[in-house]
């Protein structure tokens, strides 16, 4: 009994193999791959892989000119050493606030207030925040008996704020000792750096499979994707988590509007009103991502409706009739509108004529497309290596890089498209219990 | 001005049904000072003073007070009906009401305030009223001679920590000051040792403020930043739209709502807008904040502190235990308790604690203190008996606000608080009434010897320590 077992085993084994070798000697040649994969070689590889790789080689070529000028801009901040409103909109986040202040107690940069806005919390937090308030951790709390949603706590903070730059945080997140300065340093850079993004990071990267994976994603698309993006000039999303602003600047545009996806909204006003925005991979911000996959799917849901109802709806005027148009605009918005929204569904059908095409050979080719997108993931892996400050730590999520493909190649995508098409057709986030129904019910009527 | 010869018709004595002779006093009458009115000369009196003037009736009344007059201590004071309701304060001292003083009721309540003082053994003494101890010892004596066993307390106007609302009458001065408190304290805490009074239920927390010790505080909101309590309270207004939140001033726009960030016009309540808080903004620095400070202002100081400066202290009710009672009533109370406390004539030691005292007390009051030390000397009797001069000295120094006295040696000092406007005045006022009082008593004693030596001033703001080093290294010279 066991022996037939295992030896019916060894034969699929054998035969697996026996496939595997036959498809690499027979069809494995370039033109052979390349017709067959072409999407990962002409659409994936150029845009989240060579990019990865310029990025190291500008890293690696220009570090010098890149520390001169971090260390005059540094120089330049202390002298000015303006003050910085780091403001915490939230709701029943009261258990992470404590963590929060403790992080910014340890920040190298001192001039600091913090202002925490409660949106109408149903639990402790407003308990929570004034006791801290009273001990000297909060410099200003303000409560909200309604919740407003994000964008009006946000609004509200922004109000009180008496800083020069202003630092959005998420209640969830900590922050790196030196995150506050690094976040600063850009608009040193260049006067016309109105919006800093900071480097978000894992912090929970450990507990489950799940934050093990996005631990990883967050290196890829956050770190190393978004030196990217910066270095073309096409950065287009400043996290919510960790953005600093001048305080001026966002006023002007009239700071934040309803969610969700409210930060790559205000990034994408900031670059209409013709400001720069800079992404600061050192300044790094440690947050908590969702542990199960249910979790996730919806976050991401909410993530990629903002495309469609940010990106292609409100600021469709970005791509040909804005005021302020500048090419660099474009094809930010164009970029992204392309790559995730468009390609995605290309991608889909894709999918379906490489499967219709090729239901005889289909082992051959789940097996020799994983094989490519592990060597394209660990080539980005070398790069995050290369590129990370803390690669010891982040090392150990080498073995996470080969299940990193199905995430990356199918579930993202699964997820973007359902969202896509849930929006542009039902614009099924005017229904997202994220806002109050009174906010989102208005947005819908208005458009925005 | 007082009278000092009374009309014949200012006082008459009438006899009532149980021949109890009650003083009827029709008019400002100073009984101390009336040698035709004798101790002995009536049982009651009976208040009949009906003027216009209300501090005239008190005045009546002070000077025939139980508490205060000597030939009145302890005995049934009756007013006449017609001044229910009117006397304020002295209500507390009044035994009741009557139309008249032969009145059939006012006779039997007499006779039972008579009745129960011979319960108690009560003597009536002739215990001399000299430091500011043995007032108080007047005052507990007349409240178990009333039957009051406990002391009650009550937030009373004028008081600093609110207590006992005899305390509050047996003061000329409706205003009373931080070492008036603590003496007081020291004397219920020296009751509380010699086991006469025991702690009976917790009454209230009051809180005083930390540099004057008086609990007459304003409390108001005020600006967390720049302290003003010049605010003002409105809601805050979340347009739906564009998410924008702010004060509702900031949307006011010729009598409508326009919201200051995409300029369209609010119409509904929980269609286009809501209110989801309040702020306050400071008039003065323009500062938005939820949560105004809460800041104190003391009336008698008038320093603004913040609530947590505040000296918090429990108010707890006293009781005399059957012993305390006892002793109070035969007076039969040991010799310590009346020496004790800071006002009027004083130990040493207690008067060099007054001057570190007032050290500490509040420098913007302005006030100094006067010492003037003189010599006293009586050949035929030992050191001590320059303690005899004590009551007509301490009956001269009364006169002046919060006096103190103390023998060292044959050195006696004494102190007065004086506004620093009228030092020189008072000093000089000083220093001519002890004279005249010290020149008295040696006329009456052979021998006695005194002489002025010296006359210092003390400001708050110096060291109190080098001070007392001065008194004591000129002591002997």
């Amino acid at each position: 009994m066991i022996e037939t077992f295992i030896k019916g085993l060894l034969s699929d084994i054998f035969q697996l193999l026996n496939g595997i070798m036959v498809c690499f000697s027979t069809n494995l040649s370039w033109e052979v791959a390349l017709t067959t994969f072409w999407f990962l070689f002409v659409i994936e590889f150029p845009r989240y892989y060579m990019l990865d790789i310029a990025v190291a080689f500008q890293q690696i070529f220009t570090w010098k000119s890149r520390r001169k000028r971090a260390t005059l801009a540094t120089r330049m901040l202390y002298i000015e050493n303006p003050l910085v409103s780091i403001i915490v909109p939230g709701k029943n986040e009261g258990r992470h606030i404590y963590d929060l202040v403790k992080s910014l107690r340890e920040q190298t940069y001192r001039n600091y207030e913090i202002i925490i806005v409660d949106d109408g919390s149903d639990d402790m937090t407003p308990l929570i925040c004034e006791d801290l308030k009273r001990a000297g951790y909060i410099s200003k709390f303000f409560r909200m008996r309604l919740g407003g949603g994000k964008a009006s706590a946000a609004n509200f903070a922004a109000l009180h704020a008496s800083g020069k730059y202003i630092i959005h945080l998420d209640a969830d997140s900590s922050l790196d000792r030196d995150a506050i300065e690094k976040i600063l340093i850009p608009f040193y850079f260049d006067r016309k750096i109105k919006g800093v993004g900071g480097c978000i990071k894992v912090r929970n990267a450990h507990k489950t499979l799940c934050s093990s994976v996005q631990a990883l994603e967050y290196l890829k698309t956050i770190m190393v994707g978004r030196m990217g993006t910066n270095m073309l000039g096409i950065y287009h999303i400043i996290s919510g988590a960790f953005g600093a602003f001048e305080a001026e600047a966002i006023r002007q545009v009239g700071c934040w509007d309803i969610g969700p996806g409210l930060d790559g909204d205000i990034t994408q006003k900031l670059r209409k009103a013709g400001y720069k925005v800079w992404f600061a991979n050192d300044a790094v911000c440690m947050t908590d991502v969702p542990t199960s996959w249910a979790k996730l799917f919806k976050q991401r849901m909410r993530w990629s409706k903002s495309l469609v109802r940010f990106r292609i709806r409100k600021h469709k005027d970005i791509l040909w009739s804005d005021r302020n148009f500048s090419f660099l605009n474009m094809f930010s918005n164009m970029e992204n509108i392309v790559y995730d929204f468009a390609f995605n569904y290309v991608w889909f059908f894709y999918i379906i004529m490489l499967f219709f095409m090729n239901v005889d050979r289909l082992w051959e080719i789940i097996v020799i497309g994983y094989l490519i997108r592990i060597a394209f993931a660990l080539v980005a892996f070398g790069v995050i290596m290369l590129l990370t400050e803390r690669p010891r730590d982040e090392f150990k999520l080498f073995p996470y890089v080969f299940i990193l493909t199905f995430y990356h190649g199918y579930f993202l995508r699964v997820a973007r498209l359902i969202a896509h098409t849930a929006e542009l057709f039902f614009f099924s986030s005017y229904r997202d219990s994220w806002n109050p129904k009174k906010t989102s019910s208005i947005a819908r009527a208005e458009g925005i | 001005m007082i009278n000092t010869t009374p009309d014949r018709n200012s006082y008459t004595i009438v006899t009532n049904i149980n021949r109890r002779k009650i003083l009827v006093i029709n008019d400002v009458v100073d009984i101390d000072h009336t040698p035709e009115i004798a101790f002995e000369d009536f049982d009651a009196i009976f208040i009949n003073v009906i003027n216009s003037l209300h501090d005239y009736n008190m005045l009546a009344i002070r000077l025939a007070s139980p508490l205060l007059s000597e030939k009145c201590r302890f005995k049934p004071f009756f007013a006449s009906s017609r001044l229910m309701g009117w006397l304020g304060e002295a209500d507390i001292i009044i035994d009741g009401y009557a139309p008249s003083p032969t009145d059939r009721n006012m006779a039997q309540s007499i006779d039972e305030i008579y009745a129960s003082m011979r319960r108690l053994n009560f003597l009536l003494g002739t215990e001399p009223v000299i430091t500011h101890a043995e007032e108080m010892f007047r005052l507990v004596r007349y409240a178990i001679s009333r039957n009051r066993f406990s002391f009650s307390s009550e937030p009373i106007r004028g008081m600093s920590s609110g207590y006992m609302a005899l305390y509050n009458y047996s003061m000329w001065h409706t205003g009373q000051d931080r070492i008036a408190a603590l003496e007081r304290e020291f004397f219920h805490n020296e009751m509380l040792r010699l086991g006469y009074i025991r702690h009976g239920r917790f009454l209230d927390k009051i809180h005083e403020c930390p540099h004057c010790g008086s609990s007459h505080l304003f409390f108001f909101e005020s600006c967390p930043k720049c302290k003003s309590s010049d605010i003002r309270l409105q809601s805050v207004i979340h347009h739906f739209r564009c998410a924008n939140v702010s004060p509702e001033s900031t949307y006011m726009w010729d009598g409508e709502l326009r919201c200051p960030k995409c300029n369209l016009l609010l119409r509904h309540i929980g269609v286009d807008y809501d209110k989801p808080s309040a702020i306050y903004t400071c008039n003065q620095c323009e500062e938005l904040f939820m949560y105004p400070d809460m800041r104190v202002l003391c009336s008698s100081c008038k320093r603004t502190l913040s609530t947590d400066d505040l000296v918090a202290r429990d108010v707890i009710e006293y009781e005399f235990t059957p012993d305390g009672i006892h002793a109070f009533a035969n007076y039969d109370v040991v010799h310590t308790l009346s020496q004790a406390g800071f006002y009027g004539y004083t130990s040493t030691r207690n008067f060099m604690d007054y001057v570190r005292l007032f050290s500490e007390s509040d420098k913007s009051q302005g006030e100094v203190l006067i010492v003037v030390r003189f010599y006293v000397f009586d050949p035929d009797a030992d050191a001590m008996a320059a303690l005899d001069a004590r009551p007509p000295v301490v009956n001269a120094m009364s006169r002046f606000f919060n006096y103190k006295s103390a023998l060292w040696g044959n050195n006696y000092y004494f102190m007065s608080r004086v506004r620093e406007g009228d030092v020189a005045q008072t000093q000089g006022r000083m220093e001519y009434e002890l004279k005249a009082q010290l020149n008295d008593y040696r006329g009456q004693h052979r021998g006695f010897q005194f002489e002025l030596l010296e006359t210092y001033q003390y400001y708050p703001n110096t060291d109190p320590e080098q001070f007392v080093k001065r008194l004591e290294e000129q002591r002997k010279h």
